[in-house]
């Protein structure tokens, strides 16, 4: 996978379009999961679904190139035929919500067998093989009797499985995973992240994986992006960025979830919303709803450049501010912040 | 099941008489003329005045329903739930009718529990209207303060619910489970599907609002971070039963039960050690099931 990078606007009206994901770039290395971050309505869906090229081209255009393992997969020349082979056998997608993923009328083995049979010549049996190895290699007990249930027999984490193993069948280059554990159980999300992690590892498989919860990312990914309003703001390696941020925004994520130390106390948020795409203020995108702001956020447009732990950080005074950061994100702060509490 | 571990009650919630009292509580449903499902089975829980009680557990443990018994939003099998020294099952049509000003319920999905085609402010009324509260004016009235207690602006609620965010939506829905002034508020996964800026936000305001009202809040989650957060007690429900309750230090730092530990251990957090905590868990519940 190679230098990757989208840009791409969406029509409202025909004459005038409204840019969504502006220019963003980035490069995921073979077997690497890479988490891309950000609130509702920063993004990060869209970016996914261009990569998947799942987006109707009567309405979005697609600037710039999203290039796999060298082959551009934007551009007329290929096609649209050709994008559709790619689809499921070089990149596969798994989705927020399994039932919706799956047809409700069909056994899960008819979907996995028509995946498959899709997009390799092999025959029936040869496929139902494959489709049973594959359920039981994502943790399915019984697999062969699996293979002729409906997907409602299915609890929701059983279901996810499936929904993975459809996506690995083909044995794809890059999977697409758009929130796949927030419609489930801590302890049910748990086991699905492993075997995420798990089963791509042992195929050599890159993830992009797209989610709102930083926990998730520190668990499964090496490498982050957080995205606000449709650019990417931060990026780095996990460890570096969640444990000294190098963007406002990234460390008011962080310092908005609650923990035990938080107990008691007011939670920080983040004051405003992510503004309406053609809205963006002039200079910095983040400076009205940014604590750390000043006159000057406000003039330019900051570009992506090397925070002082080694993170690209879209932000003018990361020298100024860098300390603060931690602070705010709620790292490094003693239990005894206690003091909020009720009478 | 093992029994369930109770703390020691101390100063027991400074001993203030329960809003709600519930003892030894079972709900089943019928699935065919033969078989039934137990969903709650003789759980015993009190709602005491300004105190904050979650209820966690996976989906499918019983949360959710033994909240909707305290309300008396689904029949018990057996058991009693109280309210005022009255079983709630045998109120009398006036009774209930004021039972259901002291205590209100906030949904997960915002959007699914307003009408699409009503106002905001339409919504937030209908209780009043249903409840026959108050008159036009003093109904309009009541509105308005509850909009400002939320942070929510007239305009906002002049709107439809589609013209407003997650977050603004479940301040609305907040605004109109309080304007009949309850004692109690329950919380069923009320911040699950806000993403972590709006959680913070709604946590924020729910703690806000138990302060300044006297609220009790009864606060269901499967997030053991958001209950942790908010709440003082906590009950720790498997397969309908409470397998653990205690105070949320306690809880948190010293878990009893087996299910209880495993649930602390499958919570991902952003420290450094989460990898080799959470593969720890992996390790023993691998243990546990072989």
């Amino acid at each position: 996978m190679s230098d990757m990078s989208v840009s791409f606007s969406d029509p409202k009206n025909p004459d005038a379009t409204i840019p969504i994901v502006k220019g963003i770039d980035l490069t995921i290395e073979p077997g690497e999961v890479f988490g891309l971050v950000g609130e509702s309505g920063s993004g990060k869906s869209v970016t996914a679904l261009a990569t998947m090229g799942l987006l109707d081209p009567r309405t979005a255009h697609i600037d710039g190139s999203i290039r796999l393992q060298g082959d551009e997969l934007l551009g007329g020349s290929t096609g649209r035929g050709a994008n559709r082979s790619l689809r499921g056998s070089r990149v596969s997608m798994v989705f927020q919500e399994p039932m919706t993923a799956l047809d409700p009328v069909f056994t899960i083995g008819s979907q996995l067998t028509e995946t498959l049979r899709a997009h390799t010549r092999i025959s029936a049996k040869e496929a139902k093989k494959r489709s049973i190895d594959m359920l039981d290699s994502v943790g399915i007990v019984d697999p062969a009797a699996r293979f002729h249930s409906y997907p409602h027999e299915l609890s929701g984490g059983m279901r996810q499985r499936v929904v993975i193993a459809i996506a690995l069948l083909c044995g794809p280059e890059l999977l697409i995973a758009d929130e796949p554990t927030t419609a489930v159980d801590a302890t049910v999300q748990l086991q699905l992240l492993d075997l995420i992690r798990e089963a791509c590892e042992a195929t050599g498989t890159s993830v992009l994986f797209i989610t709102h919860d930083l926990g998730v990312v520190s668990h499964i990914c090496d490498r982050m992006a957080t995205m606000y309003a449709g650019e990417i703001v931060e990026t780095g390696d996990v460890s570096a960025v969640l444990s000294a941020p190098q963007h406002p925004y990234t460390a008011a994520l962080l310092g908005a979830l609650p923990r035990p130390e938080t107990r008691g106390t007011t939670l920080t948020t983040i004051p405003g919303r992510v503004p309406v795409p053609g809205t963006e203020p002039e200079g910095c995108w983040f400076a009205d709803r940014c604590a750390f702001a000043m006159d000057e956020c406000r003039d330019s447009h900051p570009p992506l450049a090397t925070g002082p732990n080694g993170s690209l950080t879209r932000c003018a005074r990361i020298d100024a501010i860098a300390p603060d950061l931690a602070s705010a994100a709620g790292i490094g702060v003693p239990a005894a912040a206690h003091s909020g509490g009720r009478p | 099941m093992t029994a369930v571990h109770t703390a020691p009650t101390g100063e027991a919630a400074n001993s203030a008489e329960p809003i709600i009292r519930a003892r030894n509580v079972s709900v089943e449903f019928k699935l065919n003329r033969k078989s039934t499902v137990q969903a709650v089975s003789g759980v015993s829980i009190d709602v005491t005045p300004r105190s904050s009680v979650g209820l966690i557990g996976e989906s499918g443990s019983g949360k959710s329903t033994l909240a909707r018994a305290l309300l008396g939003l689904v029949p018990v099998s057996s058991g009693t739930v109280e309210w005022e020294g009255q079983d709630i099952s045998r109120l009398t049509a006036a009774q209930m009718r004021r039972f259901r000003t002291t205590a209100q319920m906030v949904f997960q999905d915002p959007h699914s529990s307003l009408d699409p085609r009503r106002r905001i402010l339409t919504s937030i009324i209908e209780p009043l209207t249903v409840l026959g509260i108050g008159s036009k004016s003093e109904r309009q009235e009541r509105a308005e303060q509850m909009l400002s207690l939320v942070g929510l602006r007239m305009d906002q609620a002049m709107r439809f619910p589609h013209q407003l965010s997650g977050g603004q939506k479940q301040r609305a829905c907040i605004a109109r489970a309080l304007i009949v002034e309850p004692k109690i508020l329950v919380c069923d996964e009320s911040v699950a599907a806000l993403d972590v800026a709006l959680q913070a936000e709604i946590l924020n305001l729910l703690s806000d609002l138990r302060d300044k009202l006297d609220l009790a809040l009864v606060f269901i989650s499967h997030d053991l971070s958001v209950v942790a957060h908010i709440s003082d007690r906590m009950h720790v429900m498997y397969l309908g039963e409470t397998v653990e309750e205690g105070t949320t230090e306690q809880i948190t730092a010293s878990p009893q039960h087996e299910y209880t530990t495993t649930l602390l251990a499958s919570q991902l957090t952003v420290d450094g050690q989460q990898r080799e905590r959470a593969d720890k868990a992996a390790q023993t519940a691998q243990e546990a099931r072989s």
